[in-house]
């Protein structure tokens, strides 16, 4: 009974944290985005999540040896982003 | 053959920069009118409603401040839809929901992108000028009750913005995508 009272308020002191998590958003931490291999100039500028294991981000990148920009994309697979398609 | 849907508006310049569907019949389209004066143009958001056959004007919220663009817009529910920055659709009416004032230098703060998770966990990025001297990336919370600022970390040491924010689920890794020096992409996490 003692162990089910104790579980009951542990149980209980997880929810309010959770609430409170909840309430004040944990701030934002960077994670390792790819640069396209030989660029100077890197943009992402839209992203769109499907699932926990899918994001998308895309947007343009500049050759070192380049005037124009060229449009790339990046995928998170659940453990990393990489760009898409990878190079051979 | 594509249907080419007409937007209506008065200004002399309008322009829409984000669009979303709830359904079928019930999508919104966000952007930016100008009209031009003898002193310049003078900018308003732009909001148009699609109900399945054609875009009409919706009315902004009163008060909305000169020089706004609304840049993203994301839906919970027919009901409940956000336009960024900062403005509500409850269902009946668009209203202006106050930001947080950023006390480094206002302004030059802009939000420009957006996700709405559920009617307490809507997400907005940006940038802002920190001590007038460096770009910064900006993120702000809304919780079903207010709109609070939330840390997020810069990688270069002139400009880092957010152009972009994701996530599929409250609760799920939320993405918030941009640049971080010009050489370098930036993408930071945390949960939705």
């Amino acid at each position: 009974m003692r162990h089910l009272r104790l579980a009951i308020a542990i149980a209980a002191a997880a929810v309010l944290l959770t609430a409170t998590a909840a309430d004040a958003a944990a701030g934002l931490t960077i994670v390792s985005s790819p640069n396209p291999a030989g660029s100077d100039f890197n943009e992402l500028d839209g992203a769109i999540a499907t699932a926990p294991t899918n994001a998308w981000a895309v947007g343009f990148t500049r050759a070192s040896t380049a005037l124009a920009f060229a449009p790339f994309a990046e995928r998170w697979n659940g453990s990393a982003w990489r760009i898409w398609p990878p190079r051979r | 053959m594509a249907d080419l849907a007409t937007a209506p508006v008065t200004a002399d310049d309008n322009r829409l920069h984000a669009v979303t569907m709830i359904s079928a019949n019930d999508g919104w389209a966000v952007g930016e009118s100008n009209v031009f004066t003898s002193t310049g143009a003078v900018t308003s958001g732009l909001i148009e409603h699609w109900n399945g056959t054609a875009w009409t004007k919706a009315t902004s919220p009163s008060g909305e401040p000169t020089g706004a663009r609304l840049l993203a817009v994301s839906a919970v529910s027919t009901s409940d839809v956000w336009a960024v920055g900062a403005e509500h659709w409850d269902g009946t009416a668009w209203t202006l929901v106050p930001s947080p004032t950023i006390t480094t230098n206002n302004a030059q703060d802009s939000l420009t992108g957006g996700v709405a998770l559920s009617s307490t966990d809507v997400w907005a990025v940006g940038q802002t000028l920190a001590n007038f001297s460096t770009i910064t990336t900006l993120a702000l919370h809304w919780n079903g009750t207010n709109w609070q600022i939330v840390s997020s970390a810069n990688r270069s040491t002139t400009v880092n913005v957010f152009n972009a924010v994701t996530g599929s689920a409250p609760g799920e890794p939320l993405w918030a995508v941009g640049q971080g020096g010009n050489a370098n992409t930036l993408i930071e996490t945390t949960t939705g």
